[in-house]
Order: structure tokens, then C-alpha cells, then sequence
């Protein structure tokens, strides 16, 4: 994860007390990541504002729910907007799954190994094989569900899901190392 | 998943989080976050691993109107986006160039000399026929005290005209309504819906009578302005007229 000075938790519990600074020192921290990712998700400059809008609208009136005991308060504000960006791409919000131009995320072994923000994630991904390190990026960044990866490499969902768990496995086995 | 497989939970979760599951797994999955307060904690670690592939994008910088669209939804004041200046704009390599040039300052004041000349000859009528400024009101967004919103002056033929000084973002399913009201008539009385970016003149007979004291605001509102009649938004812009001229009581 890329080195950053900034106290997500801390703005959070200020958000939750009430604070309108603490949200736009939130926002101004992180609403440019969640637009990149919004906007690769849902392939439209327009739903991906609106995501992001809503999300913080989210997160400011959920604030006094996140417990810092949980989990990362970061992770919880991202939890906030996929649910929410794969929600909209899921519900016709877009005209079709997948109906947007194929995502230009990093996908290849060198740019996630050693692009400018490698990370654990990145490293354990980048030495996984192709067919189990593609599914997972389609799905992060397309927000395609297995049958419709499995659609898209024309493979059957069963082995979609085995590739695709394989790659979790082994995430977790480096985490837990 | 197929039916046979069983998967293990942290696995589920992970596939949750990752958002791969058909409609039917989700339910499994949510499920399994209602009862077991572990598997939400999963679930953010998940999420935070996940973060790694977000980090690998290249940050996009939101439009300026993003933050206010926030804070409208969420009834705070808006925070406002100084309007660039003209000097801000121009091109300042070449006003600098001609700072910096002999030619334009013996250009300058060869104008100067001229102009002079032409003053000394005869009144500056222009200046004699303006019209005496007498009423002027500040609008501020309320906690912003040194940003000039909109200025407001009255002409002699007792309209009002607005003039902004600063950019903000209106919502699509919200207006901005403008309003007027004084110690006498306390009630806020509606001059309409104005475009929250735009010069506008109201007219005389729409002003009515204004008192010394008169108080001027804009509301955020519903499309077609408020549906009772009264401010029902947050306020945007606020100011209270002075009037000029006015002798001061000993």
C-alpha cells in the first residue's frame, strides 16, 4: 500500500463527532483514488462522480457506526463505495455489465511488481499464474461476478472459481506469514 | 460456487469482498456478516488487502463542484470556488514581457500625455452624469466573512441587480431561490429563482419597498424553488444592505 502520512482513522471518529472540516480533509485525501476507481469500474465519468458523491454521503452519516476495533478505517470508507459502485453497476444504473470499454488497469506481471505503488497485494499477485492473477483483477476492476468472467475468457464458472480461489489462498497465506 | 463445494468462510468472505458471487452465495455471505461479528472483521481485512490494487491507480482530481454537490446532500455550507480572475487567466509571460519593455512605458506615456491634454481641455462629463451609488449589500456564505458572494446594488430606477463574485455548483435536482426580508416585514418574501452563476436584475415593482435595514439571502431549494413559500434549504449567500450617503444620527 502506498505510504501515506494521513489519519483515516482519526478524520473518521472527527466525521463521526460532527466535524465538516474532518470531511473535507477526508474528501480532498481520498476523493481523487476513489474517483480513479470509480471511474474504472463503471466506465463513465458522470456515474463515477456520482458514486463518490454518494459515498461520502454515506460515510458521513454512518461515521459514528465504524469501530476502530473492526478493522482499518480506510478499509471501511472503500467498503462503503464498491458496495455501493457494484450495487450501481449491478442494477442497470449502467446500461450493461461490461458494456463499457475493457478497463485499462495495470495488469501484467512487471507493472504490478513493480509499478510505483507495489505492495504486498501486488508482489503475491504478480507470482501467481496468469489464469488465476486475471480473474481477480477482472473482478476488482471491471466488478465482473464469476459467471460473467467466465463468459468473457469463455471458460466454464467452475474453473473461473477455483482460479479465482487459489489467488485468495494464496493472498491470505502471505498476509498470514 | 457449486452446490457441493464447500468453501472456507474467511474464502467466502474474501469472494464477498471481492464481489464475485452469483446473488444466491451473497446471501450465504450476508448471512454469515449478520451473525458473526469475526466475519465482518474478515471482511474489512479483505478490504484493506484489496486497497494494494486501488494504490495502483493513478489518483483522478474531482471536479471543484464535487465537494459542494457532498456538502448540498448533506445540508452543510458549501464550500466555494473563487471565481479565476481575468489576471489570473491572461497570459502573464506576455503582460510581464511588456512590463518589462522600454517601449511600453514610452508608449504608456506618450497615451498619458495625450489623455491629459484631452481632460485639461474639458469636464469629465462621464464621471459628472453617473448615477450616485446609494444602496449596496455584501451577500457572504454564512462563516465566510472575507469571500465576497454576490454584490447587490439598487439602481435609480429602484432595481435590484446582483452580480457574483464566485463559482458554485447547483445540484440538477435543486435551485437557488433569492430573498428578501426586514425588521418590519420579517416574513422572507421570494424575489425567485436565479441562476446561482449568472448577472440578474429584479425588477422594481417585484422589489417592492425596501427598508434601511433590509436583509437579502439565497436558499438552496428544490428545482422549481421552495413548495411552501418559506426558505426551506440551507443558506447559501446572506447580506444586509447599506445605504450610502446616509447621514450618521449625532
Amino acid at each position: 500500500m502506498a505510504f501515506s502520512s494521513f489519519d483515516h482513522e482519526a478524520t473518521l471518529l472527527a466525521c463521526a463527532r460532527g466535524d465538516h472540516v474532518a470531511l473535507q480533509e477526508l474528501y480532498r485525501h481520498e476523493a481523487p483514488r476513489m474517483l480513479a476507481l470509480c471511474t474504472i469500474l463503471l466506465g463513465h465519468p458522470g456515474e463515477a462522480e456520482e458514486t463518490v458523491r454518494d459515498a461520502f454521503v454515506l460515510i458521513w452519516k454512518n461515521a459514528s457506526n465504524y469501530e476502530a476495533d473492526a478493522g482499518a478505517a480506510r478499509a471501511w470508507i472503500y467498503s462503503i463505495l464498491r458496495y455501493r459502485a457494484l450495487n450501481r453497476l449491478r442494477q442497470g444504473a449502467i446500461s450493461a455489465v461490461g458494456d463499457h470499454a475493457p478497463a485499462d488497469f495495470p495488469s501484467n506481471v512487471a507493472q504490478l511488481a513493480s509499478g510505483p505503488a507495489s505492495n504486498p497485494l501486488t508482489t503475491t499477485l504478480a507470482q501467481l499464474s496468469e489464469a488465476q492473477r486475471r480473474p481477480v483483477l477482472m473482478a476488482f476492476y471491471e466488478g465482473l461476478n464469476y459467471e460473467q468472467i467466465a463468459q468473457r475468457l469463455a471458460l466454464p464458472v467452475s474453473q473461473v472459481e477455483s482460479e479465482v480461489r487459489s489467488a485468495l489462498s494464496a493472498i491470505a497465506e502471505h498476509y498470514q506469514a | 460456487m457449486s452446490k457441493e463445494t464447500i468453501v472456507d468462510p474467511d474464502i467466502l468472505i474474501a469472494e464477498y469482498t471481492l464481489g464475485v458471487l452469483n446473488a444466491r452465495d451473497t446471501a450465504r455471505a450476508q448471512t454469515l456478516l449478520s451473525n458473526d461479528p469475526d466475519c465482518v472483521t474478515a471482511a474489512l481485512q479483505w478490504e484493506e488487502r484489496f486497497l494494494g490494487l486501488v494504490d495502483q491507480l493513478e489518483p483522478l482530481a474531482p471536479p471543484p463542484q464535487l465537494l459542494q454537490r457532498v456538502q448540498a446532500m448533506l445540508g452543510m455550507e458549501i464550500t466555494l470556488v473563487k471565481r479565476p480572475s481575468f489576471w489570473s487567466r491572461a497570459p502573464r509571460k506576455i503582460l510581464g514581457a511588456l512590463w518589462n519593455g522600454l517601449w511600453f512605458w514610452r508608449l504608456l506615456a506618450v497615451l498619458l500625455l495625450a489623455l491629459a491634454a484631452t481632460y485639461a481641455a474639458k469636464p469629465n462629463l462621464a464621471v459628472l452624469n453617473a448615477p450616485p451609488l446609494s444602496q449596496l449589500a455584501i451577500l457572504q456564505a454564512p462563516g465566510q466573512t472575507s469571500t465576497p458572494g454576490w454584490v447587490l446594488t439598487v439602481d435609480e430606477q429602484h432595481n435590484v441587480v446582483l452580480s457574483p463574485r464566485v463559482h458554485i455548483d447547483v445540484p440538477f435536482e435543486a435551485s437557488v431561490e433569492l430573498w428578501t426580508r426586514s425588521a418590519s416585514a420579517p416574513q422572507p418574501r421570494s424575489l425567485g429563482v436565479i441562476n446561482a452563476n449568472q448577472p440578474v436584475t429584479i425588477p422594481a415593482e417585484r422589489v417592492g419597498e425596501l427598508s434601511m435595514d433590509q436583509l437579502f439571502e439565497m436558499t438552496l431549494e428544490p428545482k422549481a424553488g421552495s413548495p411552501s413559500g418559506a426558505p426551506t434549504g440551507p443558506i447559501l449567500f446572506i447580506g444586509r444592505m447599506i445605504v450610502l450617503n446616509q447621514k450618521l444620527a449625532p
